[in-house]
């Protein structure tokens, strides 16, 4: 049971970073990025890769994911960004399902559908963080100094220009912005963020296979920021927290095994729905609405 | 002395010459009125200027410089701040938050656009001109909240920020009351004075004769006339225009 908690508490750290890098591309400079997966699962991968054949240490690992990253969404941005938003969703979903492509067939490099086993466990400077209590911690340090970076950029007047140009990027140009500029970089510091991410979920689950890039997946994080409310810092781990939970809720009400996957896109649907109705800007909003809140 | 010269300008949407061969010229430290009937053209002359639409032929120089060839968001570096003739205030965030997005500098480099201290750098100068405009309380409002005139005065507050030496506003006095406008009329009078160049589209015509040391009139996408808004009010060209139209 412990060991579930823990496991429950580990997945809730990665994963509201991983919310928070898309809160930053969607959510924030409101682009129109349905592929955030692929950077989480180009993160996951070359941790993966480095670490099982070159035998590399777990922070460079993440270091080199987020490059990896980062540059590849620079390029996705500099293709599609001058262009309207559609181009940003259809390049980004398009991405995604190669990138399930290439994990799957490059096999020398992916080991395909038999994944990746023995990515080693997280270790700085020679110390090992091998029981769940101490991958927590460590988890915990890491991504709390993102979210530190990120509630920075947040607040920052790159975050400010972000959000207007989520609102009216025409009027930002009017005020001599780089809004395309401004643009790419949103979207590369996301996707270096979510590589961190998908990093540190490699290095704990120790092995890695193609589903990591499963659509599936980019709902959920759709999920979490409606529920946060998009663009909200707060919501972001709010949505993240919330979400994750209630998908933990039906193991505990006895329903049998094969009920569970059901009973969560049931549960799921309905948190979605009520959003919609009660807290179209946010569950987190809810609380923080008297107050000026991000 | 000329600080902005079109010369020939041209844009067509579809079949329709929006601009067509347009010709003027604005003279530094003045403020220039620029009228004519609904469709003439002159948002759109705007647009061209400011690179929002690029044109098909003609020039236009800014300070002896092509502005043709410098996208829209270099133009306000280059001197030239403008307002849209629809309302474009950010408003999802607060009257301080859109003032700040318009003080040069704040997205110049790297480091300068991750760190917050651009807001005290600028929050002086951001009170006192919200205090000219008597909307001292409003600094920490949502932009949404603001009325339609006061809304006009915070975009050509963004505009004042931005240290533009010409700026071009369109239609600053439509749809604001008699009391704000005389608000927006000293602020362009002081403006003014402090040597900046205005360049105005306007309908409402006893306000710009007021204040307007020449005038452009433009029908049909084309130039009809310039001259002091006397001449201008009294050309029977000019009457034919509005008449007609
Ligand atoms: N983006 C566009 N696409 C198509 N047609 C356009 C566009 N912009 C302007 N036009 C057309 O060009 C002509 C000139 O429009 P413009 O807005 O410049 O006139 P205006 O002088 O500003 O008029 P108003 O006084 O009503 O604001 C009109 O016929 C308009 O319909
Ligand atoms: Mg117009």
């Amino acid at each position: 049971m412990l060991e579930y908690l823990l496991s429950l508490a580990i997945l809730m750290t990665i994963w509201s970073l991983l919310t928070q890098s898309y809160n930053l591309s969607f959510g924030l400079t409101g682009l129109f990025n349905l592929g955030h997966i692929i950077f989480y699962g180009m993160g996951a991968y070359t941790a993966a890769i480095l670490s099982t054949q070159f035998g590399s240490p777990f922070l460079l690992n993440l270091l080199l994911g987020a490059l990896i990253a980062g540059a590849f969404a620079a390029v996705l941005g500099l293709l599609t960004l001058r262009l309207s938003g559609h181009y940003l969703a259809i390049a980004t979903l398009g991405a995604a399902m190669i990138a399930i492509v290439v994990a799957t067939n490059w096999i020398s490099l992916t080991n395909g559908p038999m994944g990746i086993r023995g990515i080693s466990q997280p270790s700085i400077l020679g110390v090992e963080f091998s029981s769940s209590w101490a991958v927590l911690a460590l988890y915990l340090v890491i991504v709390i100094a993102c979210q530190w970076v990120l509630w920075r950029l947040f607040r920052s007047p790159f975050g400010r220009l972000q959000r207007a140009i989520a609102h009216d990027e025409i009027a930002a140009k009017g005020l001599g912005k780089d809004t395309f500029r401004s643009q790419v970089w949103s979207l590369t510091l996301s996707a270096a963020f979510a590589a961190v991410a998908g990093g540190l979920y490699a290095h704990y689950r120790l092995f890695l296979d193609p589903s990591i890039f499963a659509l599936p997946e980019i709902i959920f994080l759709l999920l979490m920021l409606i529920v946060g409310g998009q663009g909200s810092f707060s919501g972001a781990i709010g949505g993240t927290v919330i979400v994750l939970l209630l998908g933990e809720v039906p193991r505990f009400v006895g329903f049998p095994d094969a009920l569970i996957g059901p009973a969560r896109n049931l549960l799921y649907a309905a948190l979605l729905i009520s959003c919609m109705f009660f807290a179209p800007r946010g569950v987190v909003w809810l609380f923080t609405r008297r107050r000026a809140s991000i | 002395m000329t600080l902005l010269l079109v010369e020939n300008l041209s844009k067509s949407f579809g079949g329709v010459r929006a601009v067509d061969g347009l010709s003027f010229t604005v003279r530094p430290g003045s403020i220039t009125g620029l009228i004519g009937p609904n469709g003439a053209g002159k948002t759109t002359a705007f647009n061209l200027i400011t690179h929002f639409v690029p044109a098909e032929s003609g020039q236009i120089l800014y300070q002896g410089e092509d502005l043709r060839r410098v996208p829209a968001h270099r133009i306000v570096r280059k001197g030239i701040a403008r307002t849209f003739q629809q309302i474009r205030l950010f408003r999802n965030l607060t009257v301080r938050e859109n003032l700040l997005l318009a003080c040069s500098h704040t997205y110049d480099g790297w480091w300068s656009s991750f760190s917050p201290v651009d807001e005290d750098l600028h929050l002086e100068r951001l009170t006192a001109l919200l205090e000219e405009v008597g909307l001292q309380d409003y600094l920490d409002h949502s932009a949404a909240e603001l009325s339609y005139g006061q809304s006009k005065l915070v975009e050509i507050l963004r505009c004042v920020l931005q240290d533009a030496d010409l700026i071009l506003l369109d239609e600053p006095a439509a749809g604001v009351n008699p009391t704000l406008l005389r608000t927006v009329e000293r602020l362009i009078r002081r403006l003014n004075r402090d040597g900046k160049t205005l360049l105005i589209i306007e309908h409402h015509m006893p306000f710009l004769m007021r204040i307007a040391d020449e005038v452009v009139v433009m029908e049909n996408g084309r130039f009809l006339m310039q001259d002091t808004p006397e001449k201008v009010q009294t050309d029977p060209r000019v009457l034919e225009a509005y008449l007609g139209a």
